[in-house]
């Protein structure tokens, strides 16, 4: 090695052992370093200066390739008093408004600035919720960029599988038969699901054709997809799986059956829910008495009454009797209680020996599945306690039943049972779950029934209870709230107590997001 | 009162981006109460005041000095100035807050306080503008140079002493030699070469390829003995860069007493680095009659507040005075700059015409490490390898490694050409901020680039 780059070779060693030599440097900057002499030391030391400011004096552009730019955007960007907002949301995390903006730009198929891009890819990272929104609102760009970060590797995941998806079934599908014969096992289901709703029968036909070859998962599957467009034709094979060898069968079978209205399954288990709870006319009263046998029969096995597991909150205390008896009724048709009368009447019947709960949770069940308003508004109603509290999953259970518009009504209901509770001074420990649960479900922005129901109950808690249980509620409120209850929500809460105190604060910064949400989404139209 | 300040120039004054955009979403008059401001007086600077309800019981306080400006809130944020008090700034720039005779209770004392410890801070440098003793000063700089010489000649033997054994004891080694030798520089008073041999640990910890970087460091900084043995020999600014370089002192004074460049600067960018005693703040500027470049320093301590009267992305009609250099960019701001207005188009280049810059300016001043590139259109680019570069129709120079990995930066760029201003430095590239706006084209051919050296004027 000779030239310049020698010079470090002999700094390593030191120049005491290998003297540094001035051959093989090229024209101008050799005489220049030859011309230097003295000690050996400060000679190499002048000659690297030498050699350090002719490379970085005379260095050239690297010779290079131009990239391939990005795609550009098939998406508009979003409006610049938007695009101010996300800068600032990203940054104030406080208010939790971002993840809705982001949904609300994506509903709309806008695109972010990209110089956030990597903050909301990073916070895609974290959080698997916002990644749908994320694909949309990212854009070409976004898409670009996190091809080049494993980190991001999600983002292109999801997008192949958006595009993989309209490929073959939920874009527009594919209905062909070489679809249903060739599929891998999703893609058929896919199928069932989506020819089901233009030709129930057709894919009745294909599934029994092939039902008794397809291996145990398919058929899991398969009989779940039936679910869409369901009818009497479906029947007999749905029957036919509550034989089959593996319980997940057996159970969609019985869940199915119970779910088509005429069943003979429907059927049978108002036999069974009649023979176990008898009207009694008494003199005096009318009173419902419950006989459950203390051992299950055959038939109600096959039709998909189980042991309830050992320690499930819902049976706690009453044992497996109870448990079989919540499911006769849940499963059971509510027409099957058609001689009590409406179904207020029948909610205020009394009920011997303490059954009540186990009865009104199998008629919250049956209600929820059917979706009748009636029996939920008599369930919830006022003047009727339920005696253990209403319970976060039963009132899950009514709500998802119950047609998107009916939601905010019987949530309206199990917000003013509450507010009955607090105003009697008896709040159960699960409240906080209950009502979350009973809001949560309801289609935003709530309407006023509901609205003048959770401010009233508001209003009341703020006064005699403490916050932090309710933290999440308010969190909640700010996102469902119409606009316009922003001065009502913040003048709430009177800091004469120090609870009152942490309400009023927590309660005007609410309203203050409510305004900032207003303004967020008006900038998004 | 005084002029109210733009949106841009409070969003300058946040100590981060977060800091910038919680003050913005605190900018809403319903968050506030008892809002108030007032021009300055005998008892009280002009200032700004205000209730925020935060997330505690009582709503914080908040006061604002803008003639300093100075910042109180009782908040318990330790940025400075907090969100508070930006987005209070915020809403005085807005029109939305209300003028009022003088400042509210809550506000009044620590006003009063400001004007009475400035009054008190005047006394003590009136006294020190009394006669200088010229004769006492003269002895003071004789002693100082000589320990300077004393102490380079110490370094010299101790630069050639590291060739002669071989460097490649130095990683074994680890700091203490460093730390010795830059010890005995601050003894020597000769702070800036203290620096400099204070940083050479890193060096030694950069990586493969270390020992050559070490040497590059090692033989300009005995360049720079020698050229300090031969001080008169040099030319004025070329002695003045060697002087500055091993660390006499530059007054400020001397700077503003010296020639001034009347331009209209246009702020190209800016840059805080922060460091566990100082936050420096670097502006870079552009003259548009003059195509000079220039780059203002300021300091402060972690919390303090740096100076914001620059604001990138627009023009100001100012005096700037050069340090004298060889390659002269340094410079201070003299008094009686206008207002801010608009930014005037940027006349910028390529790649290849920034590296020429850079040239001539090592040319002048052997030991620059810093030199303002200002590009015209530049693809920030990701390679496989994971290494970034800026590319354009001249070619690619690397990013350095303190540019970190610039997402933000890349995913702007989008792989389509970025007017940029980046920082050369012996390392690679350092991205500063997209430029504002360029001029056509056709302007700027490599002719508008600016003269580097300096010789012009």
């Amino acid at each position: 090695m000779s030239g310049p780059d020698d010079l470090v070779a002999t700094a390593l060693l030191g120049t005491e052992r290998r003297p540094s030599a001035a051959d093989g440097w090229p024209g101008a900057l050799g005489a220049a370093a030859a011309a230097v002499d003295g000690d050996p030391a400060a000679v190499l030391l002048f000659r690297a200066a030498l050699a350090t400011l002719w490379r970085r004096a005379g260095a050239l552009p690297a010779p290079a390739v131009e990239p391939v730019p990005a795609p550009a955007e098939r998406l508009p960007a979003v409006p610049a008093a938007a695009a101010r907002r996300l800068a600032g949301l990203l940054e104030d995390r406080e208010t939790g408004l971002l993840d809705e903006w982001l949904a609300t730009a994506a509903a709309r198929g806008c695109v972010v600035p990209p110089a956030v891009l990597p903050d909301l890819l990073d916070r895609g990272s974290r959080l698997v919720a916002v990644r749908p929104a994320l694909r949309v609102v990212a854009g070409e760009r976004g898409l670009w960029l996190a091809r080049q970060r494993p980190e991001w590797a999600w983002l292109p995941r999801l997008a192949e599988q958006a595009t993989g998806a309209a490929q073959d079934g939920t874009g527009p599908p594919d209905l062909s038969e070489e679809a249903w014969r060739l599929g891998d096992q999703a893609a058929r289901q896919r199928w069932v699901v989506a020819v089901r709703a233009t030709d129930p029968a057709r894919a009745l036909v294909a599934v029994e054709e092939t039902w008794r070859t397809e291996p145990g998962p398919a058929r899991a599957g398969l009989l779940a997809a039936l679910a869409e467009g369901l009818g009497p034709a479906d029947e007999p094979l749905l029957e036919r799986a509550l034989d089959d060898r593996r319980k997940d069968v057996r159970e969609t079978a019985a869940r199915l059956l119970a779910a088509l209205p005429g069943s003979a399954l429907g059927a049978r288990m108002a036999q069974r829910a009649r023979a176990a709870v008898r009207l009694e006319r008494g003199l005096l009263r009318t009173r419902l008495v419950v006989e459950v046998p203390d051992d299950l029969d055959a038939a109600a096995v096959r039709d998909g009454v189980v042991d309830p597991p050992a320690s499930s909150p819902t049976t706690a205390g009453t044992g497996r009797r109870a448990g079989w008896l919540r499911q006769i009724v849940a499963a059971a048709p509510l027409s099957a209680w058609d001689d009590l009368g409406p179904p207020d009447r029948a909610v205020a019947t009394t009920v011997a020996d303490g059954w009540a709960p186990v009865l009104h949770a199998g008629w919250a069940a049956a209600a929820g599945r059917e979706g009748s308003l009636a029996w939920a508004e008599a369930l919830l109603g006022a003047g009727v306690d339920l005696g253990d509290g209403l319970g976060a999953d039963r009132v899950v259970a009514l709500l998802t039943g119950l047609p998107e518009g009916d939601r905010a009504r019987v949530a309206a209901l199990v917000v003013r049972h509450a507010l009955g509770r607090l105003a009697a001074r008896d709040v159960p420990a699960d409240t906080p779950a209950v009502l979350a649960a009973a809001l949560a479900g309801c289609p935003r922005p709530w309407p006023p029934v509901l609205v003048d129901a959770v401010l009233e109950w508001l209003g009341a808690a703020a006064a005699r209870l403490p916050l932090w249980p309710y933290q999440g509620l308010v969190d909640l409120l700010v996102h469902a709230l119409p606009p316009g209850a922003a001065p009502r929500v913040g003048g709430l809460a009177r800091p004469t107590t120090e609870d009152g105190a942490r309400w009023a604060n927590r309660l005007h910064r609410a309203a203050t997001t409510l305004t900032t949400r207003a303004e967020m989404l008006e900038e998004l139209r | 009162m005084g002029e109210r300040w733009s949106a841009e120039q409070v969003a300058a004054l946040a100590p981060d981006a977060s800091s910038a955009a919680a003050g913005r979403s605190l900018a809403a008059p319903s968050t506030w109460s008892g809002l108030g401001a007032c021009a300055g007086a005998a008892e009280h600077p002009a200032a700004v005041w205000g209730l925020c309800r935060g997330s505690g019981k009582n709503p914080y306080q908040t006061v604002v000095d803008v003639s300093g400006p100075a910042y109180r809130c009782s908040c318990p944020s330790r940025k400075f100035p907090c969100k508070h008090a930006l987005g209070l700034l915020l809403l005085w720039s807005a029109g939305s807050v209300p003028d009022a005779a003088g400042p509210a209770d809550f506000a009044a004392e620590w006003l009063r306080g400001r004007v009475e410890r400035a009054a008190k801070a005047q006394e003590p440098a009136a006294r020190a503008a009394g006669p200088v003793d010229a004769e006492a000063a003269a002895r003071r700089a004789e002693r100082r140079e000589d320990r300077v010489r004393g102490g380079l000649v110490e370094l010299g033997r101790w630069l050639e002493d590291q060739v002669r054994g071989g460097l490649a004891g130095a990683e074994r080694a680890g700091y203490a030699p460093f730390e010795q030798t830059a010890a005995r520089l601050v003894d020597a008073q000769a702070p800036g070469l203290a620096a400099w041999v204070r940083a050479l640990p890193g060096v030694v910890a950069s990586g493969p390829g270390w020992p050559a970087r070490l040497l590059e460091e090692y033989a300009l900084m005995h360049l720079l003995v020698r050229a300090h043995e031969n001080l008169d020999a040099l030319p004025g600014p070329l002695a003045a860069t060697v002087r500055r370089r091993v660390g006499y002192p530059v007054s400020r004074e001397s700077v503003l007493a010296g020639p001034a460049v009347r331009d209209r600067w246009t702020v190209l960018g800016l840059r805080d680095d922060v460091d566990d005693r100082l936050v420096s703040r670097r502006v870079w500027l552009r003259g548009s009659r003059t195509g000079q470049d220039a780059l203002v320093l300021s300091f402060a301590a972690p919390g303090a507040v740096l100076d914001a009267s620059l604001v990138p992305g627009t023009s100001v009609e100012a005096d700037v005075h050069l340090y004298p250099d060889a390659a002269p960019l340094r410079a201070l701001v003299g008094p009686g700059a206008g207002a801010p207005g608009p930014a005037d188009p940027v006349a910028a280049g390529s790649l290849a015409e920034g590296l020429a810059a850079v040239g001539a300016a090592l040319a002048a001043d052997p030991w620059t490490t810093s030199w303002p590139l200002v590009l015209a259109g530049v693809v920030v680019d990701r390679r496989a390898d994971g290494t970034w570069w800026l590319v354009d129709g001249t070619g690619a120079l690397p990013l350095a490694p303190a540019a970190g990995q610039p997402w933000a930066l890349l995913a702007r760029s989008g792989g389509s050409p970025l007017p940029l201003l980046a920082e050369w430095t012996p390392r690679g590239v350092v991205p500063v901020a997209p430029l504002p706006a360029l001029l056509p084209a056709a302007a700027a051919g490599s002719g508008a680039l600016p003269d580097p050296v300096g010789a012009a004027r």
